[in-house]
């Protein structure tokens, strides 16, 4: 009989003598971590002896309320069933098992007390805390005051708050060359937002465009740190691995702590006067801000009174302009309009905000004699009023206004009011605008106007009192002006948080995706709590051992050998998940299947199930960006009808192979000033997609080779090459050959196995018996309290021939299949044929737009945009545009646009043709007449107009190819 | 206020109830739901050492009272104390296992809309609860009176329910154990021994070497007694093997009897006298057993007629490959030496039957109390112990005048299984 000893927290549990206690091990458990049960035994019962009672905290006691240390060991009066306890198994002092317990149940009969225990394996620990928490969750930090009435407080599962960063074109350029797999980078990917090309031919990206990636071993390493887990894994220190990253392709939104930034509270805290009458309560002579507004006593004009708040409450990033010394009052001096004061100014590139202001107004009877009134009368009007003042023009503009009426009638109808001064009516005003764009340079403020030439000042000119010359006191009392930033996409010049924008799948989710993208095992550190051990399966095999258990295996028990016996289906589809976006829609389509699956079929006669391997992701294929040899994904709306449109996408999973050569160039566009530098040439574009290289793949993300891409060959860009060195092929193929070749078997068996093979356990290990390799699939039930068999599960290892890596150009025109065994057959991608029937037209997909009938476009054509009939475009011409009938661009010429003209024949570069007339596309003199002038953009300036009748139109605005 | 309405003896048995009955005076029907009882239980008195922290609410109609039993948290520390004597210097061994002591503290507290706010405090007892390894069947357990126990006063028994006669071989061992609440008491033991017609022959005085109330433990401005308790539970070696092994060993050349009795520091004996009569006569082999008995000491009785040692295996086989590749000279084969079925492992249960002579109608009713022990020891030759347990499920006290001659037989398993070598 083993000498067997469970300890909990390191003190011992007393256990039923031969207990059914049965650990069971499976290699599924480390190609499936997620739904792992590790090493988890039946429920075992253990006695309510003394001193379990002590290691349970006397918990089968109902009125037990031991106060918890945090901290110290799970254990005695600090035992919470809630918590783990870390136990450890040992037969013989050899540990076979080392976990956590979990006392699930307490069993009371009479007085006998009995335990229900769980023990579970400590690989389970990982997913169990990043339950089904989402990458872009929050928690409440402050639950138990929520719970008290308090507001929550939330903080993300995942902080990337340090990678947040100036959405700005230069901070993107520097993501380009970053180092790799740290942080974020701004891959060229078309979301359907803009599709601008210059005159010149060259695309045009707007900052706006951008949208950043996530690196895929940034994700995980957070993922591991907030589950308070370490890994290691060669796989994710390869160059390659690294490269991967998540497109965050929502669209970006201005994020909490931006809003936070951006947000204002000012309040008004000392009286202001609306005119120029003393008050008598305060003696102010003047106003306190604005003194203008009734300063135009018997006339002259009306200025609006400036709302003045004096009390920053909250203006975190400093914005409100007040009096260099707040709180001050001096009579006459106070507001100085020329030094921009109480006012908002804004210095962020481009925001969207929402403002509102309220004020309380007063009337005052502004005497101090008691005596009959003789007051102004009748309905007097102001506007409480907000002010966008446009720094791009100068212009004010009221962007939330409010009427206020004062019906002096009635306000006044009294004869005698006593002696004063006393508020006498008083009112209070809320003015709130819509969304607001503003810019850099800026302002917003509040402030009063008054109705008519006049506006008041006549009336508060007027004695009020028929015994002295006593006025009517217009005052504010109190406000305030908030700004709320609006919940929005982010715009350019803002701070892109990270945070804010991450995927929203949860991490549970992506890290098995990943995990079975790559075919990866994992397995917990023996040494190391929480500590992972993460290899592919060629590595975790490799790392194995060879062990001889020859003389182990009983042969007087039944041994059953299963020809293929893990074949659990006739065909295995291994895909991306779908999504609706233009591209992905339109393959799925077309072929029935997501783009980049992998269809693996078995010749078996008998197993008819088909199960799919899927992952979170989806695929993105890769396009032409139109007129450049530049191959780049294309994110956007199925409804191409109308034209790109920014969508929702699914989350993605590319490789950023860096910057590589762009033919011809392209514009990166900043939108703000310095206006010189409006645009930034690029030779190169950050490349992302399936692929490791667009040109000559030696890679390739998808599980499979598609049947048909949406890039093709071109003048610009040359040669295609494409790779079956894929996710299934490089990391699944030899596995799965193992379970569906002919000669696999599955063996069970028992075998004897001492504790000391149950220490050395590993799946990685061969095991030899008579000569012949198996891999352990399974150990079933083995109990460290009895001496017995335990029930072995084995597969087969065969010979197999290693996977061919082929790399092979493109075959236009028709399909194309991979030669190789059963299992390899895969078939190649279908023809990106350039030349193609498409309604009526002969043009080459991909390379531009075509519309009408009978064009007839060279097949080396590029960034051509043809809406007519009968239009021929010769070879290697580029950014050609035809909107009319039976032109002809001659062959190699570049920048032609021939507009509302029939029968042209262009045989020369750089040429605009309207209404058949050609227009010169630089300066020069227009000799005099009717003439029609069109700039088409600020490289083709006109410079000299005669005179007459002529018309000079700035085309460039419209000039916005819509290529798609 | 609180108060403390009822509470165990002083020394009360460990596997028996010991409600406690606190009132809180302030606490009335109408505000039971804001009003709790916190109950915590130190080990050893000791503020920092709780065993266990309880919360009750207080029971309706009761004019607020909770009723709190720690019989089954104090017994934590409670096992038993047996084995060979190990002092030659004296018989006197302390049993630290078989008492132990708590104390406890009430606090009602009750909630003022925010947060539950103390109301009172009090300590259960002053200064200890002790609880020592005994337990009663229910009926008796209602007179159980503790100042039967205290070996104190005259009269009062040791921690046995053997009868204050015995017979003893001339090398066996016994232990009487004693329970105690007083420092001077039991003082001493006195052994006289008798020849065979009754005359005394010589008179040996032990001193008990733990008259001290050792140990304290300081808790704020208390002084709290902490390892005195294992003071208060000593057991003494009785038996002829035992007694004859002192450094000032007890003779018994032509004796056929001698008395064992306990005196307190003033002289005075106090408990009763035990008489041991020594015989060795026995047809079979003897086997002498020891069984922890309900009071928590130990008791002992020699089987004197036929015993028996049986053993079973339970044997673990399995096939292998009995061929060999051997390397030197390469050949692959079987020889007759090969073995294809191995014996990995083995159980061998190993059982005890013992059977007693004559029983009175008194000895009759004690071995029922060896029928329920959960532990049981054989006495070896050499004066130590082998762990066994009953196996029989049913016993039957039997008396003279109805079953004639009484007998008594029990089945008994050593309680380590044997071994045998591993294929």
């Amino acid at each position: 009989m083993a000498n067997t000893e469970v300890r909990v927290e390191g003190h011992l549990l007393d256990v039923q003598s031969g207990m059914a206690f049965s650990f069971n091990y499976q290699v599924s458990d480390v190609r499936n971590p997620e739904t792992r049960a590790t090493e988890f035994s039946k429920t075992v019962r253990c006695p309510g002896t003394v001193n379990n009672n002590e290691l349970f905290g006397h918990v089968f006691d109902v009125s037990v309320s031991n106060i918890i240390t945090a901290g110290q060991p799970n254990i005695k009066i600090n035992f919470n069933p809630n918590k783990k306890a870390a136990v450890q198994v040992y037969v013989d002092s050899a540990p076979v098992f080392d976990g956590v317990i979990q006392l699930r149940k307490v069993l009371i009969l009479n007085e006998r007390i009995d335990y229900e225990v769980v023990f579970i394996g400590r690989l389970s620990n990982i997913f169990t805390r990043i339950a089904d928490y989402k990458i872009n969750d929050r928690y409440i930090t402050n639950e138990q005051n929520v719970a008290a009435g308090a507001l929550p407080v939330y903080a993300p599962y995942i902080d990337c708050s340090d990678l947040d960063h100036a959405y700005q074109r230069q901070t993107i350029i520097d993501t380009w060359t970053a180092p790799i797999g740290e942080g974020i980078v701004y891959p060229m990917i078309d979301y359907g937002i803009n599709t601008l090309y210059y005159s010149d031919g060259y695309r045009v990206y707007h900052v706006e465009d951008m949208r950043p990636a996530i690196y895929v071993k940034e994700l995980i390493d957070r993922i591991f740190a907030y589950a308070q887990c370490t890994y290691e894994c060669a796989l994710f220190d390869t160059t390659g691995f690294k490269r991967l990253v998540v497109p965050l392709s929502s669209m970006p939104m201005i994020g909490d702590d931006e809003r936070e930034r951006n947000s204002l509270l000012v309040e008004k805290s000392i009286d202001q006067n609306l005119h120029n009458r003393t008050l008598l309560t305060t003696g102010q002579p003047f106003t306190f801000g604005n003194h203008s507004c009734f300063l135009a006593l018997g006339g002259g004009g009306v200025v609006p009174a400036r709302v003045c708040f004096e009390v920053e409450t909250n203006d975190p990033s400093n914005q409100y302009v007040i009096l260099d010394t707040p709180g001050s009052i001096v009579p006459g001096g106070n507001y100085n309009p020329a030094a921009s004061q109480y006012e908002y100014q804004i210095y962020q590139m481009h925001r969207r905000d929402r403002y509102s202001a309220s004020v309380k107004l007063i009337l005052w009877y502004n005497s101090n004699i008691n005596g009959s009134l003789a007051p102004a009368s009748g309905l007097y009007q102001q506007r409480l009023e907000i002010v966008h003042y446009r720094a791009a023009d100068g212009s004010l503009n009221i962007i939330g206004s409010t009427d206020i009426e004062w019906n002096l009638t009635d306000i006044f109808a009294v004869s005698s009011v006593g002696t004063g001064p006393f508020p006498i009516f008083d009112q209070t005003i809320t003015v709130e605008s819509d969304d607001v764009d503003t810019y850099a340079g800026d302002a917003v403020y509040v402030h009063i106007a008054a109705d008519g030439p006049n506006g008041w000042s006549p009336d508060y000119d007027t004695p009020i009192n028929s015994n002295t010359a006593s006025y009517i006191g217009h005052q504010i009392a109190s406000g305030s002006f908030t700004v709320t930033p609006s919940v929005s996409q982010l715009f350019e010049g803002g701070t892109y948080e990270v945070t804010q924008n991450l995927p929203d799948v949860s991490m549970k989710d992506f890290l098995i995706s990943v995990l079975r993208m790559f075919n990866l095992q994992m397995t917990p550190s023996p040494d190391i709590p929480d500590h992972y051990i993460i290899e592919t399966w060629d590595e975790y095999y490799a790392n194995g051992t060879r062990r001889d258990w020859t003389y182990k295996l009983d042969h007087s028990s039944p041994i059953e050998l299963i020809p293929m016996g893990l074949l659990a289906a006739r065909e295995y589809m291994f895909k991306y998940s779908e999504d609706g976006d233009y591209y992905n829609s339109r393959y799925q389509n077309t072929h029935g299947r997501t783009y980049g699956s992998r269809r693996f079929e078995i010749d078996n006669d008998f197993v008819p199930k088909r199960t799919e391997v899927s992952i979170v992701f989806s695929p993105t294929p890769l396009n032409n960006d139109y007129g450049s040899n530049r191959i780049i994904p294309k994110i956007y709306d199925a409804d191409i009808s109308e034209g790109a449109k920014p969508t929702d996408a699914n989350i993605r999973i590319l490789y950023y192979a860096g910057l590589l050569p762009s033919l011809p160039r392209w514009r990166f566009r900043s939108g703000f000033p310095p206006a010189t530098n409006l645009d930034i040439y690029q030779n190169e574009y950050p490349y992302a997609g399936h692929l490791n290289n667009p040109y000559t793949p030696t890679f390739d993300l998808n599980w499979g080779i598609p049947f048909e891409l949406y890039y093709s060959v071109s003048a610009l860009v040359g040669q295609l090459f494409y790779t079956n060195s894929n996710l299934f092929n490089e990391y699944h193929l030899r596995q799965y050959r193992e379970i569906v070749d002919k000669d696999s078997k599955l063996m069970t068996a028992f075998f004897k196995l001492t504790p000391l093979d149950i220490i050395k356990l590993d799946f990685r290990d061969t095991i030899e018996i008579d000569g012949v390799y198996w891999r352990l699939n399974k150990v079933i039930d083995y109990n460290p309290f009895s001496d017995g068999l335990t029930k072995v599960e084995l597969l087969k290892i065969l010979d197999l021939d290693p996977f061919k890596k082929i790399e092979f150009s493109l075959v236009k025109g028709r399909e194309r299949r991979m030669g190789g065994s059963l299992a390899e057959i895969e078939q190649g991608p279908s023809s990106p044929d350039p030349i193609r029937q498409r309604s009526g037209n002969i043009a080459p997909e991909f390379q531009g737009i075509v519309k009408g009938t009978g064009n007839n476009i060279h097949g080396t054509a590029v960034g051509f945009n043809v809406t007519g009939n009968r239009n021929t475009i010769g070879a290697g011409t580029q950014n050609v545009t035809i909107v009319g009938n039976e032109n002809t661009v001659a062959d190699g010429i570049y920048n032609v646009t021939i507009l509302s003209t029939t029968g042209y024949t262009a045989t020369k570069s750089n040429v605009t043709v309207i209404n058949g007339g050609e227009i010169v596309l630089f300066g020069g003199v227009i000799e005099g007449g009717e003439d029609e002038v069109r700039s088409l953009s600020a490289a083709s300036p006109i410079f000299v107009i005669d005179g007459g009748e002529d018309t000079v139109t700035n085309l460039y605005a419209d000039y916005h190819n819509d290529l798609n | 206020m609180l108060i403390i309405e009822q509470r165990p003896p002083d020394y009360s048995p460990a596997y028996n109830q010991q409600p406690w009955v606190v009132r809180e005076t302030n606490v009335t029907d109408a505000d039971l739901a804001n009003w709790r009882m916190l109950i915590n239980v130190l080990r050893d008195g000791n503020l920092a050492d709780p065993i266990s922290t309880h919360k009750y609410r207080f029971r309706a109609g009761t004019g607020g009272c909770v009723v709190f039993d720690p019989s089954r948290i104090v017994d934590v520390d409670l096992s038993y104390t047996h084995g060979p004597r190990d002092y030659t210097l004296s018989p006197w061994m302390l049993a630290e296992n078989s008492i132990t002591s708590y104390r406890l503290t009430f606090t009602s507290q009750y909630y003022n809309g925010t947060e539950w706010v103390i109301k009172d405090i009090i300590l259960g007892t002053d200064p200890m609860n002790y609880v020592f390894n005994a337990v009663f069947d229910p009926v008796p357990f209602l007179s159980y009176d503790q100042t039967d126990y205290l070996l104190n006063a005259s009269g009062v028994g040791c921690l046995t329910t053997a009868a204050n006669t015995q017979t003893i071989g001339s090398n066996d061992s016994l232990f009487l154990h004693c329970l105690t609440d007083t420092a001077d008491s039991p003082y001493d033991m006195r052994v006289r021994t008798y020849n065979y017609t009754g005359g005394l022959l010589n008179t040996y005085t032990y001193t008990n070497p733990f008259t001290d109330w050792i140990g304290a433990v300081s808790i704020g401005s208390s002084i709290i007694p902490s390892v005195i308790s294992k003071r208060r539970r000593t057991r003494v070696a009785v038996g002829t093997r035992d007694l004859a092994a002192m450094s000032s060993p007890v003779s018994f050349a032509g004796a056929g009897s001698y008395t064992v009795t306990f005196r307190n520091s003033g002289g005075f004996t106090v408990g009763q006298t035990y008489t041991f009569n020594i015989s060795d006569c026995a047809k079979y082999e003897r086997v002498r057993l020891h069984w922890l008995n309900p009071l928590g000491g130990f008791d002992a009785y020699t089987f004197t007629l036929k015993s028996v040692i049986e053993e079973d295996i339970e044997r673990s086989t399995f096939g292998r490959q009995h061929n060999v590749l051997a390397s030197r000279p390469v050949s692959y084969g079987y020889t007759t030496q090969s073995r294809g079925t191995v014996e990995y492992a083995s159980d061998v249960p190993m059982r005890l039957t013992v059977n007693s002579n004559h029983l009175t109608d008194a000895e009759s009713i004690w071995m029922k109390t060896l029928h329920r022990s959960p532990e049981v020891y054989l006495e070896q030759s050499d004066g130590t112990f082998i762990a066994m347990n009953i196996l029989n499920k049913k016993y039957r006290t039997m008396r003279g005048v109805q079953d004639g001659v009484i007998y008594a037989q029990f089945e008994l398993a050593y309680a380590l299984n044997g071994r045998t070598h591993r294929g």
